[in-house]
């Protein structure tokens, strides 16, 4: 799999993507972005973690157009995108979005728009789990 | 014969991360799938062929890799 990743993304493929991605020095800007789970309430349950499901073939894809898309549109030196599948858990990382520009100009509306692309256009689900062994799934549009 | 992969909401709904129907059309798909789950008219989705959505009416071929997917819920 090349951008879902199984379970939360770890602190250590951040730290190797700080490593890699910085090597270079014709580019002046990364802006990221993470998205953690959130320890949610839903009437009086607590979320213990979130379950991600994917059309994986397809949510691969998607993401490749989005990187694509963003790449040649606005010029980008790099897009990496990751999303967890399976079990996240309150607290950890299930969204990993790293741009990279040659100048900041563009840097910060782009990474949103990027972010709001990944959540329209990419065949993902989640469900809330809860610690008594319930699920709720997540209706976005709500 | 058709076979359908189900994700999201609908798994439950369905019961099942995968199905087979008779129909050889999408929109005799969607007819059938409504004669077997009525409650799927309270609920949103779309359809997919080959990992493209799709809006309109399509012949199918049982090679067709055909998905219904609520609306997305990543990130």
């Amino acid at each position: 799999m090349k951008h879902l990743h199984q379970g939360p993304i770890p602190s250590s493929l951040i730290a190797n993507l700080y490593e890699e991605n910085l090597k270079s020095s014709t580019n002046g800007a990364h802006a990221i972005f993470l998205g953690q789970v959130r320890a949610d309430k839903f009437s009086d349950h607590n979320v213990e973690a979130i379950d991600y499901s994917a059309y994986n073939e397809m949510a691969e894809k998607e993401i490749d157009k989005i990187i694509n898309y963003f790449k040649e549109t606005e010029s980008l030196a790099e897009l990496i995108i990751y999303h967890s599948i399976g079990i996240v858990k309150a607290g950890e990382v299930s969204l990993l979005v790293w741009l990279k520009n040659k100048h900041r100009k563009g840097s910060f509306d782009n990474l949103k728009k990027i972010v709001e692309s990944v959540k329209f256009n990419v065949p993902i689900w989640k469900k809330e789990l809860f610690k008594d062994g319930s699920h709720r799934w997540i209706d976005e549009r709500k | 014969m058709i076979k359908l992969k189900v994700f999201g909401q609908l798994t439950d709904i369905i019961e099942s991360e995968e199905i087979v129907l008779e129909s050889s059309s999408l929109d005799d798909l969607k007819k059938e799938l409504i004669r077997s789950y009525p409650i799927l008219e309270k609920y949103s989705y779309q359809f997919s062929v080959n990992h493209e959505i799709v809006f309109e009416n399509k012949h199918l071929n049982p090679e067709d890799e055909i998905a219904i997917l609520p609306p997305f819920a990543g990130g």
